[in-house]
């Protein structure tokens, strides 16, 4: 315990504030400025607030990349949680020489993958033909012209919809890193620490989901993009 | 076909120049040929607004009792504590030893308690010892600390206890914890006689005698 001990003790002293004399509304209130690294430091040391910042700053954000993995909002919250349960199991393994939002994401990541990857498995295909399996485009798409629609808010509902669809179309391999960064808007630099790709591979699968994404809105709402522009 | 080579380059760099990581030279022939190509023109417009519009998404919420199902999820999956001091002392042979080792850390406890002032002759006393299960790190233990004026309010349990008589209970968090641990007068504000410990968990022992040193 000794090193360990030690680093916590030196991070204590490291704070200004004395945080076992600090009484307990004023040590949330405190602990709600802390850097998200900081936080982890706490969790690991049992502090439980702390967790409970970090859940209330990431809760969202993770189920909703998960959802858009997935597809299914249940499991995203079931794989969310199983997301936190490792931060909170493993804060101590945390090191500091990435953002702890790139640690988070990327275990959020891989849950979801393996999602994916066992849903292969239910469905007798193989993780390789998922990686690169493109969907049909749904048998719903519009066809033929649309009647003229005054609501504007119902055709940016429906735009929504599309845009939903064009994604779940993409094969996994591309729609995890297109998801990183045009939905939650991450950093090629953090995605390809997460994905543990190059740079240029990660920029590589964002153009080619791009473009994909692209493809299939042109083939299926092509009359919905042309009211939008 | 040069125009057709053209807009097929052109759209090739859509995307690194939504990125702006296009190479300036070629940043330019894009934006002189978006100026001279409306197809290229409106399929640039249609991609920007399209990428522009996942931002704009629908997003799911969590659900209400997200947090407390995780923290539900969190205490089904914590092993025992590894010292499972007190039953082990209750419980396994070579007991005096143990109840040697106890009695230390008691005395220490109350040592602190009564230079600290907490401890004295007003407040009535509880006739039973709460043992507070503490961490430090993956570290955890359990010591028996006196509580001086809990039972005095039946009514108001220790914050977070869904039923005092229940032969365990676990606050919700920490901070609730300390909190919690303020309302007995007990102890001090945050329970912790070394400042490296965490409480962790309060768990009321109904095969603890009761303590009749404070």
């Amino acid at each position: 315990m000794g090193s360990k001990g030690q680093r916590g003790r030196k991070k204590r002293e490291g704070h200004s504030m004395n945080l076992a004399l600090v009484r307990g509304p004023q040590r949330a209130e405190e602990l709600a400025s802390w850097p998200d690294e900081d936080l982890v430091g706490m969790v690991s040391q049992g502090h439980d607030g702390a967790f409970e910042i970090l859940m209330s700053r990431y809760k969202s954000r993770i189920i909703n990349f998960v959802f858009r993995i997935v597809s299914d909002s249940d499991t995203a919250e079931d794989l969310a949680q199983e997301t936190f349960l490792r931060v909170y199991r493993n804060a101590g393994r945390y090191k500091r020489v990435a953002k702890f939002s790139t640690w988070i994401y990327t275990i959020a990541a891989n849950l979801a993958k393996n999602e994916l990857r066992n849903r292969c498995r239910r469905h007798a295909v193989t993780w390789d033909e998922v990686q690169n399996l493109q969907l049909e485009p749904a048998a719903h798409a519009p066809t033929s012209p649309r009647p003229p629609k005054p609501d504007r808010s119902v055709e940016r509902q429906e735009l929504r919809a599309a845009l939903n669809q064009a994604i779940e179309t993409l094969p996994a391999r591309f729609k995890v890193p297109f998801v990183l960064r045009d939905v939650e808007g991450l950093a090629y630099e953090d995605i390809a620490k997460m994905l543990r790709l190059p740079k240029g591979t990660v920029k590589s699968r964002i153009n080619r989901a791009r473009l994909r994404f692209r493809e299939y809105l042109e083939a299926n709402f092509q009359e919905m993009l042309d009211a939008e522009s | 076909m040069k125009v057709k080579s053209d807009c097929g380059r052109a759209q090739g760099w859509f995307s690194p120049f939504l990125d702006q990581g296009l190479d300036p030279k070629k940043a330019r022939v894009l934006v002189a040929h978006l100026r001279s190509c409306r197809v290229c023109a409106k399929k640039w417009e249609q991609f920007r607004l399209s990428l522009g519009g996942l931002k704009t998404l629908d997003r799911i919420e969590p659900s209400p009792d997200f947090e407390e199902k995780l923290w539900r999820r969190i205490r089904e999956s914590e092993p025992e504590p590894r010292w499972g001091f007190l039953r082990g002392v209750m419980t396994s042979g070579a007991l005096w030893p143990k109840l040697a080792g106890v009695a230390a850390v008691a005395a220490i406890v109350v040592g602190v308690l009564i230079a600290g002032g907490v401890l004295g002759p007003e407040g009535s006393r509880s006739p039973y010892p709460v043992a507070v299960e503490r961490s430090r790190g993956s570290e955890t233990g359990s010591v028996l600390l006196p509580v001086n004026r809990l039972a005095s309010q039946p009514a108001a349990p220790l914050q977070g206890a869904a039923d005092w008589n229940s032969p365990v209970w676990t606050p919700p968090r920490s901070g609730r914890l300390e909190r919690g641990l303020s309302i007995m007068d007990g102890l001090p504000d945050t329970a912790v006689v070394d400042p490296e410990f965490v409480i962790r968990r309060v768990r009321y022992d109904p095969s603890a005698p009761p303590s009749r040193a404070f």
